[in-house]
């Protein structure tokens, strides 16, 4: 495992995860939002969504590893 | 005290809904959402925004004085004040929805600093009072935990960025698509459609492009959405992610795609100008007699008979016209001298339906006809001979909108008539302004009619007859 793929995966250690998100009660807010909105919201949340994607670009320059679709409600 | 009726349109939210009875309307609030409703009260912000007008006055109710007529679980009834009209977002044009969205963030930014966030961005949630609008969901306000992204951001995007950056960057309006889907448009169908070159714009390239890309971009396997819920937003970017949206839509403008035929109509007309001051004294003469409280123009154009009503007893008045040239310079207008009128988008061959779930959630045109006025100046041409619908029926939906009303006969021999005959056969030889007449009759009674332009145009004053109704 590289130095980037072990950072990326201890982060979930490092990061506030006991947020409850009342807001998200009855509204779907889109995983696409989610990620533009991590991505303004500086190196952290940067950092969640490069671990999110690491593996999928990994496996597109031929190394192991699959990917599953996000949900969509896009298309 | 009557039982209330639930309102058909409000039900997404379990955290209350609107009520109608007695002509009064009224929300309830829910057991599950009183702590963030009372903790919202306790910041005095909704009182501040009600006091500059942004957000509709609500005043608490007892649901004990109204035993068992709401629903149960109700922690907390309050009454709002009634609008004079409900419109849509896919009716109106596009300076009315770009106030709502300024509107909305505006809204949200002031919400913050009280440590308030709002729980969705559904452009239905705001209503117009002239050209100002006004947010009417007092349940969109939650308590703001800090950390917590934006949960409304993507609807945002659907149901207001979107649908203006489809005019202000590929010049098309948002009014039938919006109507067709009624929660606007998804970054990815508009990320098709943008020209490249908007594309390079930082705004367009994460709000648009970015979100429709990660939208359906795989994760790593295991990984779903809910981690990304767990992640931290601070708060100074959510700030920072308003007041730049803010920023940025103050500046966006329908793209320039030439003049609209109409938006020159009211200088360029085919009329002398003694023959408009008689049309505008017709329509004066009519508003200090009847003085409604609410008054359709339909065809409205840039409102400047709206303008005389207004000016002679009539209180409010909404206009209709489906030429975006001139509901703009309407809106503009309004917004100006702060009139109560607000110019909407109709083709009146082809009225907002109900719609949404179970046909009920909105209403249409015919559901909301609640003027006692109607006025319908240089509109029965374009429907009669433009779109071919016979005069039997347009007298009747007329006479059927309000109990009073003005209404413009405009003769074959009159150029603009003409226009409209160019290219095509004359297939209707009914239509003279005798038989236009007696199609009224047939549901009104005439007051008066006055030719007041040389090619015959007549104004024809109705009241319609209430028996039988």
């Amino acid at each position: 495992m590289t130095t980037l793929d072990s950072l990326l995966h201890s982060m979930p250690a490092w990061l506030p995860a006991d947020l409850a998100n009342p807001a998200f009660a009855y509204l779907d807010p889109g995983t696409g939002s989610m990620i533009v909105q991590l991505l303004l919201g500086g190196i952290a949340g940067a950092m969640v969504v490069g671990k999110l994607y690491w593996q999928r670009l990994k496996s597109f320059f031929g190394r192991k590893g699959t990917a599953s679709p996000a949900p969509s409600q896009d298309d | 005290m009557n039982r209330p009726i639930p309102d058909p349109g409000s039900f997404r939210d379990p955290n209350g809904r609107i009520y109608h009875c007695g002509g009064k309307v009224y929300r309830t609030i829910t057991a599950r959402a009183r702590d963030d409703f009372e903790f919202v009260r306790g910041t005095g912000l909704i009182e501040r925004l009600v006091g500059d007008g942004r957000v509709i006055a609500s005043e608490m109710v007892l649901p004990s004085s109204h035993p068992g007529v709401f629903d149960d679980n109700i922690a907390h009834v309050v009454e709002h004040p009634r609008l004079p009209f409900i419109s849509y977002p896919y009716e109106w044009p596009f300076p009315a929805l770009k106030a709502a969205a300024l509107l909305h963030l505006g809204i949200q930014i002031d919400a913050l600093d009280a440590g308030v966030a709002l729980s969705d961005a559904s452009a239905f949630n705001i209503q117009f009072r002239g050209a100002r609008p006004i947010f009417i969901d007092l349940l969109s306000f939650r308590r703001h935990q800090d950390g917590e992204m934006w949960a409304g951001h993507r609807q945002f995007c659907e149901q207001f960025l979107n649908p203006l950056l489809l005019r202000a960057k590929c010049g098309v309006a948002h009014n039938a698509w919006y109507r067709g889907t009624q929660e606007g448009i998804t970054a990815g169908d508009l990320r098709r459609l943008l020209p490249w070159t908007s594309k390079l714009s930082r705004n367009i390239l994460l709000h648009v492009v970015a979100q429709s890309a990660f939208q359906k971009a795989p994760m790593a396997p295991g990984t779903d959405g809910k981690a990304l819920l767990k992640t931290r937003f601070p708060t100074a970017s959510y700030r920072r992610m308003l007041t730049s949206l803010r920023g940025w839509i103050e500046t966006l403008e329908p793209a320039d795609t030439g003049k609209t035929i109409w938006q020159d109509y009211a200088k360029s007309h085919s009329y002398a100008d003694d023959e408009i001051t008689a049309k505008q004294d017709f329509i004066a003469e009519f508003a200090q007699a009847v003085t409604p409280e609410l008054m359709w123009d339909l065809g409205c154009n840039t409102g400047d008979f709206s303008a005389v009503a207004l000016g002679n007893g009539a209180k409010y008045a909404i206009g209709f016209d489906m030429d975006q040239g001139a509901l703009e310079q309407a809106f503009a207008r309004a917004a100006a001298a702060d009139l109560p009128f607000t110019p909407l988008y109709l083709d009146g061959a082809n009225p907002s339906p109900s719609q949404g779930w179970n046909e009920r959630e909105r209403q249409g045109l015919a559901g909301r006809a609640n003027a006692d006025a109607v006025i319908a100046l240089a509109f029965v041409h374009h429907l009669a001979i433009g779109r071919n619908i016979p005069l039997p029926d347009l007298a009747a939906w007329l006479t059927g909108l309000a109990p009073h009303g003005v209404v413009e006969f405009v003769p074959k021999q009159d150029p603009m008539v003409q226009r409209l005959l160019a290219l095509r056969e004359d297939i209707f030889p009914d239509y003279t302004v005798a038989h236009f007449q007696h199609c009224l009759s047939q549901g009104a009674e005439i007051i008066e009619a006055r030719t007041v332009t040389q090619s015959g145009r007549t104004l024809i004053r109705f009241r319609r007859l209430e028996t039988g109704r």
